[in-house]
């Protein structure tokens, strides 16, 4: 937890190694290593180039150059045409089941007719002697692998890369072919810097003919756990095209800071000098449900295509570092927030301990004639709790009362020199059916002191302590950033939005040239077209009939140029904040 | 360290035992009302002590008190049994005892907590000056979740438990300074550490020192999944259970 720097260091990974380590040694990369299976692959008998080129007499096999759960591979030539390719010998294990000639024959065509610039080709397949075996192109290249660790990437290449990945992948998720087993290994480049992809629904061929216990012990299907997506370890049997994509969430995070998405992890800005928009794709892309991960392989390309086509955001004259971590900061408040708009309606629905609040400020009703939200917004010290250690805790402290039968959106958009880019990953959403909903909600970057006072009931959430380690690091640390003082009440109406100023940008000359740079939340207050039902799966829905009111992360269905538009268009409030350029 | 996770754990041991009844699966079977159970209980508490302490000690004034609330917990635990409220299914140890904790100290702080409800409790405004405010502290901004400690004090326990084992292991077998020369190779091949050093230190060959440290991984491996396996219901929940854990450690 603490990382001053004469602390011992593990040599591995080069964490500070705490006090309470047993035996001195680094404990996550013991247990990491201890997490590996060590039996298994290796214990194979590998195959001999003599026993090989006896069963392939049309090749001249020349030498081993892979090996793996999935088997072993050989260069080899053709001489007739000229060509080098790459031979896969499958384990031979397989061999055993009886039943596996037939799949592999069904399936092994499916994969030739893989035809992709960047899907290695199959030539063909086939059983000869005592091998089931894969004829492929060969790629004269290294793997993703091998080139990181030869230190070649910056994030440029890899948003070079990941485009082709997705091609790839979408390509074969047309043709109803999922990989399974994406990772750093089978993400092939060659001379030319093309990249291919090999090793397409081998996993799955492999994986569900050897028997469970050979597996088990040979790593095949724990394989690669790190890359895989969290329904394939807990449920192998629901996997879809959308494992790939949390993957390949898990390359693309590898490839821009060298390190695996384990546990809390940060932000890739966060590790690394990069686009801090990117943040927002790869974590979108890591969501560990797969209905909130992007749903097609191309949304990935064209997110990253998008932020690469654009001007990079901050251009201004500032500690950019400490801007990119701090919009992340803010942007993960705003989940934080969509979390307790949640929660706290929900006990609100519950309970009905609202009473007390609506004597303060008259409950609205929907309808034209009362047709507002109020919002009463504080900053500063509010004591929930005693221990002395949070009583100088800043807060942003929002108290929401919102009318039967609207939507109130909740859209976080950070700005950068006057132009405003909507996060959708880190927005959300509220449909109010038949009841209004009173939410109140306090956020710091205290994880102890995160909740709200909510009725007679002190209520102690600790929603996203990754989000308050974060903020309360940079607020404390990183004085560039302000920190805005909000208006103590504002009324939101409906067809209107209000703009939250959470923090701005100093200018180090004290003047925004260009325009403001900041985070802020947008909230968008409308009647609601349709009932409050829900309508995605990963919907909350509350209340005594389930349609009292539903919440969700997102844009609520609208993409993020119509948001942008609706930004543009909506009469603006913007609750004050103190020195901010309008 | 109990009888049984060194008794089945020599060296060089051949056979490797099926998934036999475990302390946590007799205490779930009995529902803790046996003597058998609740001995196998109290093994297991005292094995995780520390993380219960870790998790205490968040909310209490000071060590000394932290200390005698944990004893306070593990006394009524031990006394009742303990776990005629458990789910059998719900099947984790560490997940038990976590929930049990959290009760305890609700059960604790029911007094102190009512007091703190009070309705219309105020709310303090801002101090003005304090708007804009470069210059914030964030006391406990980079503590880790109380939760989150106690997951991480408990992979940390796990791990002292499985490599004091080792260490006892190796030691029984007059090993102990292969054990110390080759350890570091348990995090992993760190590239900085030669094992033509430790190869030298051990007067062995190069290869003879890759086949102890494959050894000692595997052995390690094995200590660490039987020492989780006393603590899960089901076999397929070890290797669940290791990977949480080291997500905690992250």
């Amino acid at each position: 937890m603490s990382d001053s720097s004469d602390l011992k260091r593990c040599p591995k990974c080069g964490s500070p190694i705490p006090d309470d380590a047993p035996h001195g040694l680094c404990p996550k990369c013991v247990l990491a290593q201890a997490s590996i299976p060590t039996e298994g692959a290796k214990q194979q008998a590998t195959p001999s180039r003599e026993e090989v080129a006896v069963a392939f007499p049309q090749l001249e096999i020349l030498e081993l150059i892979g090996q793996g759960g999935m088997g072993f591979v050989f260069k080899a030539r053709q001489p007739k045409l000229e060509r080098l390719v790459a031979l896969k010998i499958l384990p031979r294990a397989l061999a055993a089941d009886p039943a596996f000639a037939e799949r592999f024959t069904r399936e092994g065509r499916a994969l030739a007719r893989l035809n992709h610039p960047n899907i290695v080709a199959i030539h063909d397949f086939g059983h000869s002697g005592s091998f089931f075996y894969l004829l492929m192109e060969f790629v004269d290249g290294v793997n993703l692998r091998q080139a990181m660790r030869a230190g070649r990437f910056t994030p440029a290449q890899a948003l070079a890369v990941v485009p082709k990945i997705c091609e790839a992948l979408q390509f074969a998720h047309n043709e109803g072919i999922l990989h399974r087993d994406i990772k750093p290994e089978n993400i092939l480049l060659d001379a030319k810097g093309r990249v291919k992809i090999a090793d397409f629904g081998i996993a799955k061929l492999v994986g569900e003919t050897q028997p469970k216990t050979a597996l088990t012990g040979s790593g095949a299907t724990l394989g690669t756990p790190h890359y895989m997506a969290p329904e394939q370890l807990e449920k192998p049997g629901t996997v879809d095209h959308r494992a790939d994509i949390y993957s390949l969430g898990v390359v693309f995070y590898e490839m821009l800071t060298g390190e695996l998405p384990l546990g809390r992890f940060q932000p890739p800005s966060q590790k690394v000098e990069m686009d801090v928009r990117l943040d927002e794709v790869v974590l979108h892309a890591l969501e560990k449900e797969p209905s909130r991960r992007y749903q097609q392989a191309s949304q990935v390309k064209t997110a990253v295509e998008t932020i690469t086509s654009a001007p990079p955001p901050p251009a201004a004259p500032t500690p950019d570092r400490f801007w990119k971590r701090m919009a992340v900061a803010m942007a993960l408040l705003c989940v934080a927030m969509i979390v307790f708009l949640a929660f706290f309606a929900k006990s609100f629905l519950a309970t009905q301990m609202a009473s007390t609040r609506a004597q303060e400020v008259a409950v609205p009703r929907g309808g034209p004639e009362n047709d507002s939200a109020t919002l009463v917004i504080d900053t500063g010290p509010r004591q929930l709790f005693t221990r002395p250690e949070e009583r100088d805790t800043l807060f942003w402290n929002f108290k929401c009362l919102i009318p039967a039968d609207y939507l109130e959106q909740l859209v976080f958009v950070m700005w950068s020199n006057g132009v405003p880019t909507v996060m959708p990953h880190f927005s959300g959403y509220l449909k109010v059916g038949k009841k209004p909903v009173v939410a109140d909600m306090s956020f710091s970057y205290n994880p102890h002191v995160s909740g709200a006072n909510f009725g007679t009931n002190v209520v102690l959430w600790n929603v996203c302590p990754g989000f308050s380690h974060t903020m309360g690091y940079f607020i404390s640390n990183q004085p560039p950033c302000r920190v805005l003082k909000t208006a103590p009440r504002s009324v939101l109406h409906s067809g209107h939005q209000l703009a939250i100023r959470l923090a701005e940008l100093v200018q180090s000359d004290g003047v925004a040239s260009n325009g403001w740079s900041g985070v802020e939340i947008r909230l968008i207050l409308r009647p609601l077209q349709s009932p409050a039902v829900q309508t995605d799966p990963n919907e909350y829905v509350y209340g005594t009939d389930n349609t009292d009111y539903v919440a969700g992360f997102g844009l609520d269905g609208m993409s993020a140029e119509s948001i942008l538009k609706l930004i543009k268009e909506l009469p603006c409030e913007t609750v004050a904040v103190e020195n901010s350029p309008p | 360290m109990s009888d049984s996770t060194s008794n089945d754990s020599t060296p060089h041991q051949a056979a490797r035992p099926a998934f036999v009844t475990t302390r946590w699966t007799r205490v779930l079977e009995a529902r803790g009302d046996s003597t058998e159970a609740k001995a196998a209980l109290s093994d297991l508490c005292a094995a995780y002590y520390a993380p219960v302490f870790a998790f205490i000690r968040r909310s209490a004034p000071d060590e000394e008190a932290a200390r005698d609330l944990t004893q306070e917990f593990f006394a009524r635990l031990l006394a009742r049994g303990g776990i005629d409220t458990v789910d059998p299914q719900r099947g984790r140890f560490r997940s038990f005892l976590l929930g049990a904790v959290k009760h305890f100290l609700a059960d604790m702080r029911d007094h102190d907590r009512r007091l703190k409800r009070g309705a219309g409790q105020p709310i303090e405004s801002l101090d003005a000056d304090t708007g804009t405010s470069t210059g914030l502290q964030a006391p406990d901004a980079k503590a880790a979740s109380p939760d989150r400690e106690f997951d991480h004090k408990w992979a940390l326990t796990l791990l002292d438990r499985s490599l004091a084992a080792m260490a006892r292991e190796y030691k029984e077998s007059g090993k102990s300074v292969q054990f110390e020369a080759l350890k570091p190779w348990l995090t992993g091949d760190a590239a900085n550490v030669s094992q033509a050093e430790a190869a030298r230190q051990l007067g062995l060959n190069e290869g003879a020192v890759k086949v102890a440290i494959h050894r000692l991984r595997r052995r390690l491996r094995d200590v660490i999944k039987n020492e989780i396996s006393q603590t899960v219901k089901d076999r397929a929940d070890i290797e669940r259970e290791m990977h949480y854990l080291l997500e905690a450690l992250l």
